[in-house]
């Protein structure tokens, strides 16, 4: 083997200019090569990529094929709320792509044992997650908005022969805007479920359970009680985003929802940070 | 250059060192195995299915995981029969006749629908664990007849959800079922219907186990092998949903997560869904769970660990 | 530089490394011996900021490890656990590491070379063998040309050939004005690449020392001679000034002569003589003995540590060390060894903290 001939190190140009500093600059550069170069986020991106405007293709069609047969109430609640109806069940399945590989972004450095080199390149943890919260972030918010926009337009075409959705009226442009905001800030919500649970099984199941499960049954809950804990599941708040017309059970506005998720999100990121500096690697 | 190395010559040491470290090997090491032991003398034998077994049962014991997705899947399960029975008894008044009629004994267990999908994690994680920690090649070195193997790994699953099973399916009906026999629906366990349909409950949970099994071993990966499940359980019936006319209506049906309810009930139709006979819902499970554990048995052969 | 300072890490009830003080100075191999179980990786984790001591504490150049605004320039460790995702190739994995202290991309070519992982650099590193993965550890130690080189049990899953590779890139690099710090289980590896030795056993430090003094102090050699007129030849010897100690069978062991010197003895006395050999105690067993000690007494004595009296343990407490591999030579070695390569050592120009 070639090593064996030469021990001798090239040396580096001088550490002048602040060369070799872990800047929060260069982090984003090493988390997004992070995030570039496993083959997890390709199969996780693909998913809600795919997903999410196929069925804004088929929900519509479906929809616009039966239109004629269709009993008033079903044609007056597409009308009341067609953004709803093209996007809705779309992200619905499409979000577990990203909540996936949220989970994963960070377990995944656990269950691998990556997060030991990663801490000795960048040793001020918090610092690191800052930068691993940025770049994921902003690349699902990317995707989430370019998706979300692209699966309206081809809803909107499919519509077209039995209704017309225009982007400007109403709520519509805030829902689709607000898909890829949910999509966004659910991708963070989940990077730090699995930044406090390390475990990605663990963390994806957690996370699935929440989505499917508890955000559904919790509203079975009576009196005041049901109402606030349906309304204030990080969830379900942030989905209020998605919709014009929410079930008389829920206690937010549009807006007010979204800040929900995104407090809870901030809550859980603190206390992801602090048990990252805490916690051994 | 290599004819430099000075290669450590083998040689006992002339004082092993005082102490307790002195043939330190002992059956920890070994993690429990029942072949642990050192025997000197006498022919070694062959390793028993039996043995495969314990060393299973004792793989499965011993990792936190495990309990950890028992009792979430018991919560899950048990809680949420309990918390959908005493919403729909206090609501009771405010209910259709046609939807009062529907009650059965898949609404006292309505929680398992929900626990199944921990205990098809369960089964995904005792196989692809032991693929990203490198315990399969340890198992593999331990015991060669990958067949075996195999069988042993599932047989211990299936015993293991069977009596968590059993417990979440008698739980569920003690919380669950005062709730809904107060307004008259009949559950009495006395009706060979309701105890096939409440004992439906640990076979469900147990076929789900092994789909998730199937899928470690085919996908080798935890991620994807619970991601897959998810996808199989939750998301296939919302799409099969969408598809149009009898056609959509039957392929619904046999969706694993479909097949599995009409295991649970005693009615035709749920909401004026219907739905397989149970004995029809296990059996397509059944083969649901045949056509994911057959590759995974070739596939395990097969391939390189 | 690295520093340790009453240095303490404890697991619930458990003391992994017990006030441990040290220093590792540059320009030498530094070896850290200790059985399994005595708190090698613990304190290596923790000079590294990966855990966190307990109390007591531990700089690199008199800065934490968590503190540093390039830490790769200033230290480089392989550790003995995998710190790889096993999806991401080992040229990804080095990319990932530059760009997070902004090193050249230049720098990744250069020291996957350097390891000799050029072949295999855009695999996927969870199918890398235990020596392939030990190479690209080293690779990333190596990245950031580091004033402090740090290695936990290097030579775990390496071929000979690897193994003399990074005997020789650890003397290099400590010729080089680096400081090198690398842990050992085994005395007989030590004694070939350290040229100063830190011995922990129990979370405790036992000794730090030179090398040389360690094994002047703890290698004992003597000269087996076998005669038929032993009762004569013992008296001449034992006139020098020499130590002879009678054995049963006719021979004796002569201590601080030399086997030429005996030689000459029994010649000018017109004595026979049957055998002369130089027999070596093993350094291995001189470490044993010292960390078998650590149980048995009170350790502070040899390490003068001011360590805890009473969390001495009895020889049969389960918490002795266990000791994994029984081979080994065993036998002192100079440590000196001339390097192969024949290159003189680059001038080492890094940092402008170097030590």
């Amino acid at each position: 083997m070639a090593a064996t001939e030469s021990v001798t190190i090239n040396t580096l140009p001088g550490n002048g200019a602040g060369s070799g500093h872990a800047h929060f600059g260069r982090l984003l550069v090493a988390e997004w090569t992070k995030l570039r170069s496993v083959r997890s986020t390709y199969w996780s991106l693909i998913t809600v990529v795919l997903a999410f405007p196929f069925f804004s293709w088929l929900i519509p069609f479906l929809i616009a094929h039966n239109w004629n047969q269709a009993d008033p109430g079903s044609r007056a609640q597409v009308l009341q709320d067609p953004v709803s109806t093209i996007i809705g069940v779309g992200i619905d399945l499409g979000q577990f792509g990203i909540a996936v590989l949220g989970v994963l972004v960070m377990a995944s450095e656990y269950s691998t044992g990556m997060i030991r080199s990663t801490v000795l390149a960048s040793p001020r943890r918090v610092r690191m997650l800052a930068a691993k919260s940025v770049v994921f972030t902003l690349l699902a918010l990317v995707i989430g908005e370019i998706v979300s926009f692209v699966a309206f337009f081809i809803g909107q075409l499919t519509f077209k022969s039995v209704l017309t959705v225009n982007l400007g009226a109403g709520t519509n442009l805030r829902e689709v805007v607000g898909a890829g905001l949910y999509l966004g800030m659910l991708a963070l919500f989940s990077m730090v479920i699995g930044a406090l649970i390390r475990h990605p099984a663990g963390a994806i199941t957690g996370v699935v359970l929440l989505l499917l499960v508890i955000s559904n049954i919790i509203q079975l809950i009576p009196g005041a009680a049901g109402k606030y804990l349906y309304s204030y599941e990080p969830t379900n708040a942030g989905a209020a985003i998605l919709t014009n017309h929410t079930s008389d059970k829920f206690l937010l506005t549009a807006w007010e929802g979204y800040a929900v998720f995104a407090g809870w999100t901030a809550l859980l990121w603190v206390l992801a940070a602090w048990l990252l500096v805490r916690r051994d690697a | 250059m290599s004819d430099r190395i000075e290669t450590p010559a083998p040689q006992m040491p002339s004082n092993p060192p005082p102490g307790p470290q002195a043939g330190a090997v002992t059956t920890d090491a070994l993690g429990g195995m029942s072949s642990a032991g050192y025997r000197p003398d006498g022919p070694a034998r062959r390793v028993t299915f039996r043995e495969a077994m314990d060393s299973e049962y004792a793989k499965i014991r011993s990792v936190r995981s495990t309990w950890w997705t028992l009792l979430i899947s018991l919560v899950v399960s048990v809680g949420i029969s309990f918390l959908i029975a005493a919403v729909t008894s206090a609501n009771w008044n405010t209910i259709s006749p046609a939807d009062r009629a529907s009650f059965d004994m898949s609404s006292v267990v309505s929680g398992v629908f929900f626990g199944v999908l921990v205990t098809g994690v369960l089964g995904a994680l005792v196989v692809a664990a032991e693929y990203s920690t490198g315990m399969m090649r340890t198992a593999l070195t331990a015991f060669p007849r990958r067949g075996t193997l195999f069988a042993a790994k599932a047989v211990v699953l299936a015993v293991v959800v069977l009596l968590l099973g059993l417990v979440i399916a008698f739980a569920s009906y003690g919380l669950a079922e005062p709730f809904y026999s107060r307004h008259g629906v009949d559950l009495t366990l006395s009706h060979a219907s309701n105890l096939r349909a409440l004992l439906a409950v640990p076979v469900y949970l147990t076929l789900v186990a092994l789909i998730g099994l199937a899928l470690g071993f085919l996908l080798r990966h935890t991620a994807a092998a619970i991601s897959s499940l998810v996808g199989l359980f939750f998301v296939l019936p919302i799409i099969t949903n969408f598809l149009p006319g009898s056609l959509g209506k039957n392929v619904n049906k046999v969706m694993p997560s479909n097949a599995g309810s009409a295991m649970m009930t005693t009615r035709p139709s749920v909401n004026g869904t219907p739905h397989l006979t149970p004995l029809a819902g296990f059996l397509t499970l059944l083969i649901w769970t045949a056509v994911l554990l057959v590759p995974a048995w070739i596939l395990f052969r097969r391939r390189d660990a | 530089m690295i520093q340790a300072t009453a240095l303490t890490k404890r697991y619930g009830t458990k003391v992994a490394v017990d006030h441990a003080e040290f220093t590792v100075a540059p320009g030498k191999v530094t070896g850290f011996l200790g059985p399994n179980g005595a708190g090698k990786s613990t304190t290596m984790r923790m000079i590294l900021g990966l855990d966190r001591p307990t109390s007591g504490s531990v700089t690199i150049n008199g800065i934490p490890y968590d503190k540093l605004a390039a830490p790769l320039r200033e230290v480089g460790a392989l550790l003995d656990a995998k710190a790889v995702h096993g999806g991401r190739s080992a040229y990804n994995h080095l990319q990932v590491l530059a760009k997070a202290n902004g090193l050249p991309r230049a720098r990744v070519d250069t020291v996957i070379d350097l390891v000799g992982l050029h072949s295999v650099a855009k695999k996927r590193a969870g199918g890398f063998s235990l020596g392939m993965g030990q190479r690209l550890g080293i690779a990333a130690a190596l990245l950031g040309d580091p004033g402090i080189v740090m290695f936990d049990e290097p030579v775990n899953g390496l071929d000979p050939e690897g193994i003399l590779w990074i005997r020789n890139l650890m003397k290099a690099l400590a010729a080089e004005g680096r400081t090198v710090f690398v842990s050992s289980h085994l005395m007989s590896e030590m004694a070939l690449t350290a040229d100063h030795l830190v011995v922990i056993g129990l979370g405790r430090i036992l000794a730090d020392e030179p090398m040389a003094e360690f094994i002047a102090k703890n290698s004992v050699s003597y000269v087996l001679v076998r005669s038929p007129q032993m009762a004569d030849l013992a008296p001449k010897l034992a006139l020098r000034g020499w130590r002879v100690e009678m054995q049963g069978d006719g021979s004796a062991h002569v201590y601080d002569a030399k086997p030429s010197q005996i030689g000459d003895v029994a010649g000018t006395e017109q004595l026979w003589l049957h055998e002369l050999t130089l027999v070596h105690s093993s350094l291995e067993e001189a470490f044993m003995r010292l960390t078998a000690s650590s149980v048995e007494y009170h350790a502070g004595g040899t390490a003068g540590t001011g360590t805890t009296q009473d969390a001495a343990k009895p020889p049969s407490s389960p918490d002795a060390p266990v000791w994994g591999e029984a081979a080994g030579d065993g036998r002192a070695q100079p440590p000196a060894e001339p390097d192969p390569s024949g290159q003189p050592p680059t001038p080492y120009q890094n940092s402008e903290r170097g030590q």
